[in-house]
């Protein structure tokens, strides 16, 4: 872990939040824990979360209706809430792809015409 | 292998439990946010133990990766409710509109009475909290229930007594309806301190209601009013005790309900020292259910059912007021919160 390396700004991160859980929990139903480390191998670890700031993003999701939870018990035998993604949040997913793509084109042609 | 025995030993236990009530303590996480959090803290620990990091390095890196409690509770009070989920929109419009229909039937009933102003200062809570319902406020969701169950009841039973000039029939269902829509549906729908403002309300509704009574009977002809009742032969009726300790009756009446409604206010404003007044409320609720009793209990009331449910209620709502006391005590957090900037 290369905590001394400078990381992605808490603004970006907080802005990413929703639009990096919808597209994890599309391709398949996942638990607090497991989200953070696909966010993690997904930014090759620039993207460091506070890791438990991620529940009250998730919740906020689940009161927008945009995921819901259900529990199941864990290998270790706990009992552990699962995301899965609502149809609103399969829409929200696709429009926020598209404005990440709109800002993603942006910026890559005002960096090559700078 | 990862197993949760791995690091189930006592220094683990300790760190998160101490990471627990530090985030329980920052405000308002409910419980099952906090068992999300610790089985996130245990996973992370076991993660690096497997990759050999030592335990007391493993715990702290633990915590600091998970952040700052404070922080952590500060966006889950944002986003949490202390008094339970939020109500669909729908099934809060529905309810609401359906309430006004009730209050406004029973309005009419009160006025067809020889109701006055203070019917209409009656029903200004109810207002108020019908507004709150319809912004999904969940202490407006919590505050309904406990009236709409207690009018219910109460209506239901006036009805089945033979009482029906007291109660207004298109109110009856329009309660029940609403009271469907407002009871939980599922299990994580309310809280805790949820439940607890529910009782502590549903014990001011009917102490309120008991004090109206007897404010009623002292202001009424000591003759008109001992005609109301059968009195037994040797026994002080009701009536001439109220008669004669109007202040002692009415003092404790009074102090009960100040101390109820300072107690719902810090059951809303999530302190735990709520308990304190519901428990005084709660105490005076039993002494008025005393007196009753002392001065023959339900053989005063025509028929006699009417003073079983007379004295029914009032033990009904000593023991909600008293339930409530101890669910705040227990479920408030230690550090006085902030109720407004949270979205309730």
């Amino acid at each position: 872990m290369n905590k001394d390396a400078p990381k992605i700004g808490k603004d970006l991160v907080a802005a990413s939040a929703t639009a990096l859980v919808l597209a994890i929990l599309q391709k398949g139903d996942s638990y607090g824990y497991a989200i953070i480390q696909d966010v993690r191998s997904l930014s090759g670890g620039e993207l460091a979360w506070s890791e438990g700031m991620l529940y009250p993003v998730l919740h906020r999701m689940e009161d927008q209706g945009l995921i819901e939870s259900f529990e199941e018990r864990g290998e270790n035998g706990r009992k552990r809430k699962y995301y899965r993604l609502r149809p609103d949040g399969k829409r929200a997913l696709a429009e926020e792809r598209r404005q990440w793509d709109v800002v993603h084109a942006a910026l890559n042609k005002a960096w090559r015409t700078a | 292998m990862r197993t949760a025995t791995n690091c189930s030993n006592r220094e683990v236990e300790t760190a998160v439990a101490a990471y627990r009530d530090r985030l329980r303590d920052a405000g308002d996480v409910s419980a099952s946010s906090l068992d999300e959090i610790e089985d996130h803290m245990r996973e992370i620990i076991a993660e690096l133990r497997d990759s050999g990091m030592p335990l007391a390095l493993a715990i702290r890196e633990a915590a600091e990766r998970m952040g700052d409690p404070t922080a952590i509770a500060r966006e889950h009070g944002r986003v949490e409710t202390s008094f339970g989920a939020r109500l669909p929109a729908w099934r809060a419009w529905i309810a609401a509109a359906v309430i006004m229909v009730a209050v406004a039937a029973l309005l009419r009933t009160e006025l067809q009475l020889g109701g006055d102003a203070m019917s209409f200062v009656k029903f200004l809570p109810l207002v108020i909290c019908v507004a709150g319902l319809a912004k999904r406020a969940t202490w407006a969701r919590m505050l309904l229930l406990a009236q709409l169950v207690w009018w219910f009841t109460n209506g239901a039973v006036m009805y089945a007594l033979g009482a029906q000039m007291l109660v207004s029939l298109p109110w009856l269902p329009c309660a029940a309806v609403a009271m469907a829509l407002l009871l939980p549906w599922g299990r994580r729908e309310i809280t805790l301190p949820g439940t607890a403002l529910s009782f502590a309300y549903l014990g001011f509704e009917v102490m309120s209601r008991e004090f109206m009574e007897v404010d009623r009977l002292i202001a009424m002809p000591h003759q008109v009013a001992a005609g109301w009742f059968s009195p037994g032969e040797s026994q002080p009726t009701l009536i001439t005790v109220i008669h004669h300790a109007p202040l002692i009756t009415h003092g404790v009446l009074v102090a009960g309900l100040v101390a109820s409604i300072v107690g719902i206010v810090a059951v809303v404003v999530r302190s735990r020292w709520a308990a304190v007044p519901l428990a005084f409320a709660s105490a005076t609720t039993a002494l008025v259910f005393e007196c009753y009793l002392r001065m023959g209990g339900w053989h005063f009331y025509s028929p006699a059912i009417f003073g079983v449910w007379q004295n029914g209620r009032i033990i009904a709502s000593a023991t909600a007021t008293f339930v409530a006391a101890v669910i705040a005590w227990r479920t408030a957090p230690r550090r006085f919160n902030s109720f407004f900037w949270r979205t309730a």
